[in-house]
């Protein structure tokens, strides 16, 4: 068993059931919660609204840290391997294969919570919903993804992986703009994709194409970080 | 022939560290806020140091991971690889290290073959720490053994002392860390004194190099100390006795210069007086009394450096370069003390 497969392991391990049964079913809640509040207030734009605040705004952001968060043990990623690492595995492919491990979770997470927006919020299954939800679905999968990319980049700066905070803080500052202080966060991108405002102006397959490297760059930069 | 090597090496708590340990039996008498947990770290590449490299034969286990997998190590906490239970968990350790040992040996070679089903959440810290020390030592040998507090687990103490000493007989460099005396004296072998993150004695384990200048002590444990300790007042190598009637009625402490001749004139005086004499064993200094005179080495090593260069004119002693203290070079590892006579 490679290294790579036993982070996968080794997150598969510490996002076990009831952790990942747990996180899904506050995750509907809000999601509904907000898509039924939504539609009551403004039924023309509530999946709009409940897309950009509940699933996209809060939802996959702090799914995906909390997702990290318990798979570096509420510590660095880096360290967190240390029980592989110890017998000489190499520790760049268990950072790796843990963050591909929460990753898969997460996106997964992310694209049901986003699909079930659109279905409450909407109140009905038509074809442009069902398209819409298809749609949405992806956006929150890719979102969830980088976010967990992001996020494991974030554990390996700081005392106790703190800099997975510090990111979030950033992100939820800097990502609500349009300028140039948003394009490396991932909500801007995520935002315009939805039909939010655009980043610097840029098209939607440009914000798709940043996304794809912000998450290229977090793998790139934490396996420059963490040696064998 | 291992040979680890701390060059600058600064942690959290460990001060910037020079040190050269070759393939044998090593000891560092140290409690954890001194770094003690943080030195096995260091040296088993789970953590980087701050500044400078730790090197195995060269190579650093932070960064290496072939140098890693010839580690064994023991850390203050332990964390198993995951698994749902201790058998599966210890056999992805062994998968990774490339070993050819099977779990229910490593396991059985220690008395511990009931573990290998049990949930690793249900293990307490300690056992955590047995099972890995039993990981540790059941594999094939490895280039280096760093364990904090190897006779401080759910393992028989002679069992594991005899498995270090037979890894460092091998080859391998061992280091253990400890804050027992007694621990330390057991696993014999070369010792350092770390106190405060720093390495400021390096000494052998006997008695008198632990605290020089203090009177060596031997516990009798004999049927009538009185007796004994009246036949002990005229002998020469008897510097002092006490005893305690009430707190302990059959033990008596006796202090000399020598080592071998206060054993004999204990065996001496017992003949002389008819006491019977059921043991005898060298009291070994707590923790707080190495580092006291630990602190009044350096103080010495302080003092006398003043002296000099005060002495010195005024150009010559700006001209002076820091006192440097000089640790002594222990003597060969000696067999560990006490015991019964």
């Amino acid at each position: 068993m490679n290294a790579f497969t036993l982070g996968v392991g080794a997150a598969d391990s510490r996002l076990g059931t009831r952790f990942m049964l747990g996180v899904s079913a506050l995750l509907a809640s809000f999601v509904v919660l907000v898509a039924l509040v939504e539609k009551r207030a403004a039924p023309f734009g509530a999946v709009d609204a409940t897309l950009a605040f509940a699933v996209f705004g809060w939802g996959i952001p702090v799914v995906a840290y909390s997702a990290v968060a318990r798979a570096s043990e509420y510590g660095r990623l880096d360290d967190a391997v240390a029980p592989l690492a110890r017998h000489g595995a190499n520790r760049r492919a268990a950072v790796l294969g843990v963050s591909f491990g929460a990753m898969l979770r997460v996106a997964v997470l992310g694209a049901l919570a986003a699909a079930l927006a659109v279905f409450v919020a909407a109140g009905h299954a038509s074809a442009g919903v069902i398209r819409d939800a298809a749609t949405s679905a992806w956006i929150g999968a890719l979102g969830g993804a980088v976010y967990v990319f992001w996020f494991s980049l974030g554990s390996l700066f700081g005392r106790l992986g703190r800099g997975r905070f510090v990111l979030f803080v950033l992100d939820a500052v800097f990502g609500s703009a349009t300028t140039l202080l948003a394009a490396p966060w991932p909500r801007a991108h995520l935002r315009s994709l939805l039909g939010g405002d655009a980043v610097l102006g840029m098209p939607e397959w440009q914000s798709t194409a940043a996304l794809y490297f912000l998450a290229a760059a977090c793998l790139v930069i934490g396996a420059i970080r963490v040696p064998k | 022939m291992s040979r680890l090597e701390l060059k600058g090496t600064t942690g959290r708590a460990l001060a910037r560290t020079e040190l050269v340990l070759e393939a044998g039996s090593h000891v560092v008498l140290a409690e954890t806020p001194d770094g003690a947990d943080e030195l096995v770290a260091l040296i088993s590449g789970a953590i980087r140091p701050r500044r400078g490299v730790v090197l195995l034969d060269g190579e650093e286990p932070y960064r290496n991971e072939a140098t890693r997998a010839s580690l064994r190590s023991l850390r203050e906490r332990e964390a198993l690889p995951f698994g749902r239970t201790v058998e599966i968990a210890l056999d992805r350790a062994l998968s990774i290290r490339g070993s050819a040992r099977q779990v229910s040996e490593v396991l059985g070679d220690f008395g511990l073959s009931n573990w290998g089903k049990r949930p690793t959440a249900s293990l307490s810290a300690a056992e955590a720490r047995t099972v890995a020390l039993a990981l540790a030592l059941g594999g094939e040998a490895g280039a280096l053994l760093a364990l904090f507090e190897p006779l401080a687990t759910g393992l028989p103490n002679d069992r594991v002392a005899a498995e270090i000493a037979s890894r460092a007989r091998a080859g391998a460099v061992v280091v253990s860390v400890t804050a027992s005396v007694r621990d330390a004296v057991t696993l014999g072998g070369r010792a350092f004194v770390l106190d405060r993150g720093r390495i400021v004695r390096a000494v052998a384990l006997l008695a008198d190099e632990l605290v020089p200048g203090s009177p060596l002590e031997v516990r009798v444990t004999v049927d009538d100390p009185r007796r004994l300790a009246a036949a002990l007042a005229a002998d020469p190598a008897v510097t002092a006795t006490s005893f305690d009637v009430e707190i302990a009625p059959q033990e008596i402490i006796v202090r000399g210069a020598d080592p071998a001749l206060l054993a004999l004139a204990v065996q001496r005086a017992a003949i002389g007086s008819g006491a019977r004499i059921t043991s005898m064993t060298r009291r070994i200094p707590s923790m707080d009394v190495v580092r006291a005179a630990s602190d009044g080495a350096m103080r010495a090593a302080y003092e006398r450096a003043y002296r000099a260069t005060a002495a010195l004119p005024a150009p010559e002693r700006a001209a002076t370069p820091a006192p440097v203290l000089d640790l002594p070079a222990p003597p060969p590892a000696s067999p560990p003390e006490g015991g019964a006579p």
